[in-house]
């Protein structure tokens, strides 16, 4: 479970700390940085999953620093809880602004404030999980070097460190542009989650005793569904199909020829139901979209009852008031620019007045 | 198929709500038909009270229908916090105190619930 992120220099993200629970919302006015700090996370899930250079489009290009600033240097801190240890992990990018190069200058993990893994001038110092002092060489600093280090007998929490970072999943659901048709499982869910059948195939093939859960649930939600099959459509290729029942006939639809919010509701209820208890991390972007109204509340139960045990964390960014009315006052952090540009956050719980308004309608009054 | 609540819990905050749908989810309930109305604190509940009961009681002819009011006693106590609510001329069959004690993320937590089931007496 992340428990804080520090980020600076990014975007409108200035010197600015997250303090993170089990279930979070992250409310605030268009431009505030809730999708900025959604974009962090993927960037260094992306990186420590050792996929992309640190000046790739979705990690840290130069294009991400802040535009009023002229320093160099990008840093994100990230405190992660593991076993009830605290572990943390920083990162510091040198840009060249005017030729868009980037490297990393320091990539430092540590429990205790103990060292588990530097990289500092080019230079990997390795450490056991007594941190006493293993290996040192050379590395790429236009990459993470933590995320090529192997996993051994003795560097056990620093591999549980990248193996919860690799099962983050940020995204934001546009159901229209998921893909029916997969030619290979993915383990990644992408950031818009339009590999979603890939994805599904690669979850099914570990977890096939959660399948009846999931189908379930989504009778209750989808008119007439029966389940969710992934029959070959070519050579290599399967396509995500749902088979229907009604008025006495049974037949088939793929995932392409449903709307565009029964494709949400299958994505998720997929995301609590079947990632549920593989240790998947949750950053989703305004989630609620294309669900009708009555459809929200209960996901979002199931995915608050979840979170901190199947599911051991979930974040979420939303506008929308049945969100905030239900996770708001207990657990919403409020993100908002200063008048200097700088994002700053505070909890929600400070909005809520004895006057008996809702907080989504103090937000919604601007009385905030 | 389409969502049809027949159970709304008006309650002050996530806990009090999750307590409920557990609670009813034990008894055979499932999420689908359970409404949480939640807001900040006391004030909310009692200011939302009387609307709900009036939208309860124009669909009190449905079967299995139910208000269930979860209200902190706080610092009032349990009579005078009911009386509040009485004065909205509700008719109140039963009414539970459960101190409960809320166990999450390790701490022992004792909470005074006000259980309060309204019932078309009238």
């Amino acid at each position: 479970m992340i428990r804080r992120l520090y980020i600076d220099n990014y975007k409108c993200l200035v010197n600015f700390e997250l303090p993170l629970q089990e279930a979070t919302l992250l409310l605030g006015p268009n431009g505030a940085g809730k999708t900025s700090v959604l974009d962090v996370v993927f960037a260094l899930r992306r990186l420590l999953s050792g996929q992309v250079k640190v000046t790739d489009a979705d990690a840290f290009p130069s294009a991400t620093l802040t535009r009023w600033q002229s320093r160099k240097i990008q840093t994100v801190e990230m405190d992660v809880l593991l076993d009830s240890e605290e572990i943390r992990y920083r990162l510091e990018i040198e840009h060249r602004r005017a030729t868009g190069e980037a490297r990393i200058i320091v990539e430092r993990l540590e429990s205790g404030k103990r060292p588990l893994f530097v990289f500092e001038k080019g230079e990997v110092h390795l450490y056991r999980d007594d941190h006493s002092e293993g290996p040192v060489f050379g590395a790429d600093w236009t990459e993470s070097a933590l995320a090529r280090v192997s996993p051994r007998d003795d560097n056990t929490r620093l591999n549980q460190f990248l193996d919860s970072i690799r099962k983050t999943i940020v995204c934001g659901l546009y159901p229209a542009g998921f893909r029916t048709e997969a030619s290979a499982a993915d383990a990644m869910l992408r950031r818009d989650a339009n590999n979603f059948a890939a994805w599904y195939q690669h979850l099914v093939l570990e977890r096939q005793e959660k399948l009846p859960e999931l189908f379930d649930a989504l009778q209750e939600v989808i008119d007439g569904f029966r389940s969710l099959s992934m029959p070959p459509v070519g050579l290599d290729t399967r396509a995500l199909m749902l088979a229907i029942e009604e008025h006495g006939q049974r037949y088939e639809l793929r995932l392409d020829e449903i709307s565009d919010g029964q494709r949400a509701l299958v994505a998720l209820y997929s995301l609590v139901r079947l990632a549920a208890g593989q240790g998947y991390t949750l950053f989703l972007d305004e989630p609620e979209n294309y669900l009708a109204l009555a459809e929200i509340q209960p996901w979002l139960i199931e995915l608050v009852n979840a979170s901190g045990g199947e599911v051991p964390q979930a974040v979420l960014c939303s506008h929308h008031p049945e969100l905030i009315d239900y996770l708001g006052v207990d657990h919403g952090l409020v993100l908002r620019r200063e008048s200097s540009g700088v994002t700053v956050v505070r909890p929600a719980s400070e909005l809520a007045t004895d006057g008996g308004l809702r907080l989504s309608d103090i937000i919604a009054r601007g009385w905030e | 198929m389409p969502r049809r609540v027949n159970i709304v819990i008006l309650c002050e905050d996530t806990q009090q709500g999750v307590f409920a749908n557990r609670f009813l989810e034990l008894a055979g309930k499932s999420i689908r038909v359970m409404r949480i109305e939640k807001g900040p604190g006391e004030a909310f509940v009692r200011k939302q009270f009387p609307k709900e009961l009036a939208y309860y009681r124009a669909r009190k002819h449905k079967v299995d229908q139910a208000l269930i009011v979860i209200i902190d006693a706080d610092t009032l106590g349990v009579t005078k916090r009911v009386k509040q609510l009485v004065t909205h001329r509700m008719t109140i069959l039963l009414i539970h105190l459960a101190e409960t004690i809320h166990v999450q993320n390790g701490h022992r937590q004792h909470v005074n619930l006000l259980f309060t089931t309204v019932h078309p007496l009238e």
